[in-house]
């Protein structure tokens, strides 16, 4: 898939500089956990859970879901989508069913492409008599792991093809330099730690010098410690997701929610080592080019969410040498909805650039 | 180790594992096949341009035309099979017609021609499973890649059948300097 796919469709049979053409730029963040939209005309960043749970239509009885979400399918097939799949999930004991896993498309659930084509539609919009174009984020190939990221890439292309948009895929952390490192000329190095995958690239006024992912992330964080403390990790995750502060005291009196803590912490503290590591490995032994200005690094993603992680990351970099010099040290203005914004923000460049 | 250079002026060059470049320039693919790398540059219209490898520590270097010469090379190989099959055919009548009227060695000989014939479809089918394609429709003796039918792994989607009731997405935030933010981009790369 190249990632200047939107330069090879139709524009060129569009007359130039025609008015009445219903332009639609899109940048959707395709991530583990949440699927995010930003779209040009209405200004809005939108964002699904990316679970459904597969139910029997036999077994609930489908006037009480005139609250809830879900996609109707043939049979007996009913899947509840997005946030209430969790809540139902925990109704029926069940495990919520994800179609992505570490940062990937899930082979496991393959299946679940039209429920995702579904929820994508939904989060997209109207495309009714509009010409969309939609960058799509797709992470870099993982350095620690081998896996390749073709298929994921090309599942979303066939989805977006199915909804009816152009479509481009775009490195994940491209997108944050595109959406935060304007006044750098897109110049610095992103970082999104997302919650399948760590994903960094180092850009050089907007040319993207190098790429590359980990496969260690939030999940990472949530798995080890739950090994650690012999939990699930799903009740670590939990107790990360409301407690879990890299700074300050932790306010939590309960013993064992403690130790979760302190266990969390390392691992933070772990993976940023662990980043900041493969970050200056990758630059001394791919980035070929002299950079004679500072760059700034830019955090984002949902596993740098906890307060203090910018602060933790900014005391670890301190530590070691670095083959670039750094201007600053900064979290994306909102680290959510980051890779869309920049996602839209390169989308609605290309289409400039054609029309 | 390969090294590549792009004579060419004005295509950005963007291998999968190097960094991407403007051309003209030269660049040393530490790791990349030959048919991602030609497949590359087809994509970006390059015509221009060497391919240089060491084998057998001596620099070899391959330009657009060495991969025109392997499609030929292809076309023979499958010629001279054709080739072959005639001269094989001639062999077994003349064989036959030396046996006279006797029926036996006949009937074999038919038989064989039979298996002759399911053995070249089985390898013109073969031959045609890896297409050729030309990545431009107007440079007909442009190089040749395979296209490799990855499509048929990814699912097919079909919504006939299912129905979306409610919303799953919600509203978080709207967007902000996305217009200022795509112009200098769009400059940047020289797009407008």
């Amino acid at each position: 898939m190249s990632e200047d796919k939107i330069e090879d469709v139709k524009v060129e049979e569009q007359p130039k500089k025609n008015k009445n053409r219903n332009i639609v730029s899109v940048g959707l963040d395709c991530g583990t956990m949440h699927l995010v939209a930003a779209r040009s005309d209405t200004n809005d960043v939108k964002v699904t859970r990316n679970v459904f749970l597969p139910v029997d239509k036999e077994e609930i009885d489908i006037t009480k879901l005139s609250q809830i979400n879900y996609v109707k399918g043939t049979d007996n097939e009913l899947y509840i989508i997005g946030s209430d799949a969790f809540e139902f999930a925990n109704l029926f004991g069940q495990a919520v069913s994800r179609p992505m896993e570490k940062g990937l498309i899930s082979s496991k659930e393959i299946s679940a492409i039209d429920v995702l084509t579904l929820m994508i539609k939904d989060l997209i919009g109207s495309v009714k008599d509009k010409e969309v174009y939609c960058s799509y984020s797709v992470p870099a190939e993982p350095i620690d792991e081998e896996r390749t990221i073709i298929y994921h890439e090309k599942v979303f292309a066939r989805i977006l093809n199915n909804i009816g948009v152009n479509y481009t895929s775009v490195n994940e952390a491209m997108a944050i330099i595109y959406s935060e490192c304007a006044k750098e000329q897109f110049s610095g190095i992103a970082i999104s730690f997302g919650a399948g995958m760590a994903n960094c690239a180092i850009s050089y006024k907007g040319i993207e010098a190098h790429k590359f992912s980990t496969a260690r992330s939030g999940d990472w964080i949530d798995k080890e410690a739950a090994s650690s403390l012999d939990m699930v990790p799903n009740r670590v995750t939990n107790i990360k997701e409301k407690y879990m502060k890299l700074s300050g005291e932790v306010e939590v009196k309960a013993k064992q929610t403690k130790r979760v803590l302190e266990a969390l912490y390392y691992y933070h503290e772990a993976l940023i080592d662990y980043t900041i590591k493969k970050v200056i490995k990758e630059f001394e032994d791919k980035v070929d080019m002299e950079v004679d200005e500072k760059l700034p690094v830019i955090i984002s993603g949902g596993t740098s969410l906890p307060e203090g992680f910018v602060k933790l990351f900014k005391s670890s970099l301190e530590g070691y040498e670095l083959p670039f010099d750094v201007s600053e040290v900064r979290h994306a203005k909102n680290p959510l909805t980051a890779v869309a914004n920049g996602l839209l923000i390169r989308t609605m460049a290309d289409v400039k650039g054609k029309i | 180790m390969i090294k590549l250079n792009v004579k060419e002026r004005g295509h950005v060059i963007s291998i999968p594992g190097t960094t991407p470049f403007r051309s003209p320039g030269k660049i040393n693919i530490p790791d990349a096949k030959l048919s991602l790398i030609i497949t590359t540059l087809n994509n970006v219209g390059v015509q221009n341009y060497e391919i240089i490898s060491m084998e057998n520590g001596k620099e070899k270097i391959l330009t657009k035309k060495d991969f025109e010469k392997s499609k030929k090379q292809k076309k023979q190989d499958m010629s001279k099979i054709e080739e072959r099959f005639n001269k094989l055919e001639g062999m077994l009548f003349a064989l036959a017609k030396s046996q006279g009227n006797k029926p036996q060695p006949s009937e074999q000989i038919t038989n064989k021609l039979e298996a002759l014939e399911e053995l070249s479809k089985k390898i013109l089918e073969k031959e045609s499973v890896r297409k050729i394609v030309y990545t431009s429709s107007k440079e007909k003796d442009g190089p040749i890649v395979e296209e490799l039918d990855d499509d048929k792994y990814i699912p097919d989607i079909d919504l006939s059948e299912l129905e979306l009731r409610g919303s799953s997405s919600k509203k978080i935030g709207k967007v902000e300097g996305a217009e200022e933010a795509a112009d200098m981009l769009s400059k940047l790369k020289g797009r407008s």
